[in-house]
């Protein structure tokens, strides 16, 4: 058994007469990888501040190691007028960096994430992806305790995911403790060592099929025509969809390789287009 | 510290918030400085009550401007929440001083161009002789501008979005307390039992009436005004504390 880092007994958060957690307990190792998962509402985001120490709980208590240090990225990152390369450089000066390092450190995550061009730009003018890519960065120019992932993905491009997956995951291989909040279930599934459900104002341990990352190209990425929408895909399709995404032109869907074909078979039976496909 | 700091001054000075304070006090000297003669007491201290207003906006306008988001990813960065919010207060604290400097440059470069053009743009009234800047006054009222700045930057951040939710009415209340530091004294005038419940609000009032010494105008009377001074440093600091504990007691 792993060193205990954080320890949480008998939480409960109330907003506003609202109760959003009752009675949640949870203990966490160094090392581990926890997923949250839940529908939008159910206190995942909440839960990650009382880990922290952002917000404390209504009532309970949390007990933290001392010193612990936590990187955050959040799911909406806010959009600022500073550029991604000055907001950089004063978040890696906050943590201690000097200037030299800080730029050493974000040169190459830059390259990782493919952002090199867009260092200069505001970030508020940035696309949504672009921005959660600048969230990331942030979170990794030193090495945490902790590191917490609020729906971490969104908006992010394949490769950027792939790369971010790997960085997590070398990061949690090195006893960094990952606590997320996600809705992916491929990420859950290759990260998450341990997982719970919030339901009904409680978390509920749910078992996780780890997959090793190390496993290369076990998804395809396949990119529709939008058509009449995500909403209107095949619920047999919708079940071996592990994330997917839409925008104004296209959907893409994130599956299991084993499970292409007969996904692709049914998209073009329901009237979708194909427009791509590559393994990720 | 020093990096929240800096960071503060950079996404404050990107996000461009600070143009309208700066603009609307610059418009107000100008106007102000632009006829002459003034006296030079009277002349530092309503300008340090004008600032002390202006900040009350600017540090309003500068606690509500960073989304929850951004704080907290560098509240983790700092470690420590007190520390993030106290490197707040110090960043005020400098922008009234960068304020100030203003405040005291107007005056001494109009100075300069009244001369120019053979007047001079300070006078002693008891024997209407006419006196320029002098290097204790530049430095007083410099101090005055800082401290007034300052308490009025406290006053407006202890509003923050975290502890008054509702921004509509707390913009309201916000200058509404700023303005009762001012208006204080006359307000104990008409009303005596007044001074039982005014002293909450902020010190500028007394600060002021310290300084108004009809007997002598061209000279601050810095005796009278010590404890003012401390009362308006004790004030800031003690609110700028109050604010920084319920930010941290309210949390996320």
């Amino acid at each position: 058994m792993g060193q205990v880092i954080i320890e949480a007994h008998g939480l409960c958060k109330y907003y506003g007469g609202r109760t959003i957690l009752q009675d949640v307990n949870i203990k966490i190792e160094r090392g581990d990888a926890i997923a949250l998962i839940g529908h939008n509402g159910t206190g995942k985001s909440t839960m990650l501040r009382m880990l922290s120490g952002l917000s404390s709980p209504s009532s309970g208590r949390i007990l933290r190691s001392p010193d612990l240090k936590f990187a955050f990225i959040p799911e909406n990152f806010p959009k600022l007028s500073m550029t991604v390369d000055k907001y950089i450089e004063h978040a890696g000066q906050i943590e201690g960096l000097t200037k030299k390092e800080v730029h050493e450190i974000a040169d190459e995550l830059y390259r990782m994430f493919y952002m090199e061009d867009m260092v200069d730009i505001p970030i508020k003018h940035l696309s949504k992806g672009t921005i959660q890519k600048v969230a990331v960065v942030q979170a990794l120019l030193t090495q945490p305790n902790v590191i917490l992932l609020d729906e971490p993905l969104a908006g992010q491009d394949i490769k950027s995911q792939k790369n971010f997956m790997k960085i997590i995951k070398d990061m949690n291989d090195n006893g960094v403790t990952v606590v997320m909040s996600c809705h992916e279930v491929f990420l859950v599934n290759q990260l998450a060592k341990s997982a719970y459900e919030i339901k009904n104002k409680t978390m509920v341990a749910i078992p996780v099929k780890r997959k090793q990352y190390t496993q290369e190209s076990t998804l395809d990425a396949m990119l529709f025509d939008k058509g009449s929408g995500l909403s209107n895909v095949s619920p047999e399709v919708l079940q071996w969809v592990q994330h997917s995404t839409e925008n104004d032109d296209v959907i893409q869907l994130i599956i299991n390789r084993e499970k292409s074909n007969e996904v692709l078979r049914i998209m073009l039976r329901d009237g979708f287009e194909l427009r791509g496909m590559k393994g990720v | 510290m020093k990096a929240l700091i800096k960071y503060h001054a950079s996404a404050y000075v990107t996000s461009a918030k600070f143009v309208m304070p700066l603009l609307v006090y610059f418009l107000f000297l100008v106007g102000f400085y632009g006829n002459s003669p003034k006296m030079v007491v009277t002349s530092f201290s309503l300008s340090a009550a004008v600032l002390y207003i202006i900040m009350v906006w600017a540090g309003f306008v500068f606690s509500d401007s960073e989304e929850a988001i951004a704080e907290q990813i560098l509240i983790l960065k700092a470690k420590k929440i007190s520390t993030y919010y106290i490197s707040k207060i110090v960043f005020l604290f400098v922008f009234s001083c960068f304020m100030s400097f203003i405040g005291i440059i107007a005056p001494a470069l109009f100075n300069v161009i009244f001369k120019v053009s053979g007047k001079t743009l300070f006078y002693k009234p008891q024997d209407g002789k006419l006196e320029g800047l002098t290097v204790a006054s530049i430095l007083i009222g410099f101090l005055i501008h800082v401290l007034a700045g300052f308490l009025g930057g406290t006053v407006g951040f202890a509003f923050h979005p975290r502890i008054f939710r509702n921004r509509k009415v707390t913009v309201i209340v916000a200058m509404l307390v700023g303005f009762m530091g001012f208006v204080k004294g006359a307000l104990m005038v008409d009303f005596k039992m007044a001074k039982f419940f005014v002293w909450i609000f902020p010190p500028m009032y007394d600060l002021v009436k310290s300084a108004d010494n009809p007997e002598v105008t061209n000279v601050f009377p810095i005796g009278d005004m010590i404890v003012p001074l401390l009362v308006v440093v004790v004030y800031s600091v003690v609110l700028s504390a109050l604010c920084v504990f319920a930010v941290k007691k309210k949390g996320f």
